[in-house]
């Protein structure tokens, strides 16, 4: 018991180094006020930590205007999360991503968390998001969840997955 | 826990499933660097594992789950790299035989691939299991967490799409 | 009566128990028919097995060595992070306030986005500001549907700590 929670603010540092250091790369660019049209192309994947096996394995393309969020609903049965992605771009004439979830999750201890994360991204390049944080190695039957989110151009929204 | 016991428990289950999951990798992707990359990310991950399995057993089934799956997700990718899929990868340098027969042979064995590759996932799986890893049901159920009537059920399933998707007529001639 | 095709399926496979086994096994050996069924899965059977496999003996030292090269690896990163933990307390405290400080920054800017109609959130960690207004014949196009998805039962899901928000090479990066 002692020695699960001896770990616990080690299991923090790892998301909080990550995110200051995305934080900080974003607060260097200016947001342009042009708005553009982009197909987001987003997949929700369930996976089992450890044999790998496949729950959820499904995507959706939205077809979003920069600055207008998407929202999200995952509703599993002891968690519920609600999740908002924006694109916006940027004066440099990039994109960031941003990402704005509300999770409430039973346990032990019923918890909310509400983040906002952002991170600068290209186009076609894959980006994922956790929700519910990322599991240390080794944690058995557990299942991992993750939105898997791809920004294309409108014209050509990513192929249909298998 | 003991490193040396796990070492030791580790080496012993390299040794007894790595023929088969090779087997089924190879299967699975049909591009042996890639089935060679599956086996060890699974091996890998079973070497991290906190706790060991009971047996030599449940270690097997527990190793084919996660091969089966990597096989698959590699596949996966490799799908939304070429977007279409038009040529089966083939490594010609195994057919020793020239000639004729050799040619008849390599038609069947594309038609063989492609209808294995026009199964769905969950069809595939079971039958390649059965083919390839020469389990029974019971074990292909461990396996793959399915009941052992829905393995008797996808094997039939698969053996019927496959039958629609390949040569009519032709008799397997050994 | 010929039995059911998924029964000389699992009748091919040497799956039937032992009590009805028999009974198939006298209808076959007199079925025309039956047999035919049983001839198109040995060929199946014979296709499949046709396919040429690699050696794999040469597989299985190479992937062997792989691993213990990776393993090896690990454990040098291993020792590393306990050498982190337990050896440099004041840091980890720093880090635990700047972790409080931007937790209740992402709280407020949460509120703050909820109370505004359309536009996105103005978030002081991010200098972010109000995208400009739309007109309306083009915010009619783009409703806020909302995307549901369910996951199924199962209680296997655990709060590990803060979202992640990653480009997957660099996650993938960071796992090896």
């Amino acid at each position: 018991m002692l020695r699960k929670f001896a770990f616990l603010p080690f299991l923090l540092l790892i998301p909080v180094l990550a995110a200051y250091s995305e934080a900080e790369t974003v607060q260097s660019e200016g947001i342009s006020e042009d708005t553009s049209l982009y197909n987001m192309n987003i997949g929700l994947k369930v996976t089992g930590t450890e044999s790998g096996d496949s729950l959820v394995n499904s995507y959706a393309d939205k077809t979003v205007f920069s600055g207008r969020p998407v929202h999200l609903n995952l509703k599993g049965s002891n968690f519920k999360a609600a999740i908002q992605l924006t694109l916006f771009n940027t004066a440099a004439g990039g994109m960031v991503l941003l990402a704005q979830s509300t999770v409430f999750c039973r346990g032990d201890r019923d918890r909310v968390l509400s983040t906002v994360k952002s991170i600068p991204v290209n186009m076609g390049e894959k980006i994922l998001f956790f929700p519910l944080g990322v599991l240390s190695a080794g944690e058995q039957d557990k299942y991992e969840c993750l939105l898997e989110i791809n920004i294309t151009d409108h014209q050509q929204p990513v192929s249909a997955r298998p | 826990m003991n490193d040396k016991t796990k070492e030791r428990f580790f080496e012993q289950v390299y040794k007894e499933v790595f023929p088969v999951v090779m087997k089924v990798a190879y299967h699975i992707t049909k591009n042996l660097p890639a089935a060679e990359d599956v086996c060890q990310e699974a091996f890998i991950k079973f070497y991290h594992r906190p706790m060991l399995f009971p047996n030599m057993e449940e270690a097997k089934y527990w190793l084919i789950r996660v091969v089966k799956n990597l096989g698959f997700n590699y596949l996966e990718h490799e799908k939304v790299k070429s977007r279409a899929f038009d040529k089966i990868k083939f490594e010609p340098s195994f057919t020793e035989e020239t000639g004729e027969k050799n040619l008849m042979k390599q038609e069947t064995v594309e038609q063989v691939s492609r209808a294995l590759e026009q199964l769905p996932e969950n069809l595939r799986a079971p039958i390649i299991l059965r083919e390839y890893g020469g389990m029974n049901y019971k074990e292909i159920s461990k396996a793959l967490g399915i009941s052992e009537s829905n393995v008797k059920i996808r094997i039939f399933r698969g053996r019927e799409a496959l039958e629609k998707l390949l040569p009519r007529g032709e008799v397997y001639v050994p | 009566m010929c039995p059911d095709l998924e029964i000389l399926s699992t009748y091919y496979d040497d799956e039937i128990p032992e009590t009805h086994r028999k009974e198939i096994e006298i209808h076959v050996s007199s079925c025309q028919k039956c047999q035919k069924i049983l001839k198109e899965f040995e060929n199946i059977s014979g296709f499949m097995e046709q396919v040429p496999e690699p050696d794999f003996t040469a597989s299985a030292g190479n992937v062997w060595d792989r691993i213990s090269d990776s393993l090896e690896k690990d454990d040098v990163r291993q020792d590393f992070w306990h050498r982190k933990v337990w050896f440099s307390f004041p840091a980890a405290a720093a880090v635990a306030a700047v972790f409080i400080a931007v937790f209740s920054i992402s709280v407020l800017s949460y509120y703050i986005g909820r109370n505004s109609t359309s536009a996105p959130v103005v978030s002081q960690e991010l200098n972010l500001t109000d995208a400009k207004d739309y007109s309306q014949s083009v915010e009619q196009l783009f409703e806020d549907d909302t995307l549901d998805f369910v996951i199924p039962a199962s209680d296997s899901f655990v709060h590990a700590g803060e979202p992640l928000l990653i480009r997957e090479v660099d996650f993938k990066a960071r796992r090896y």
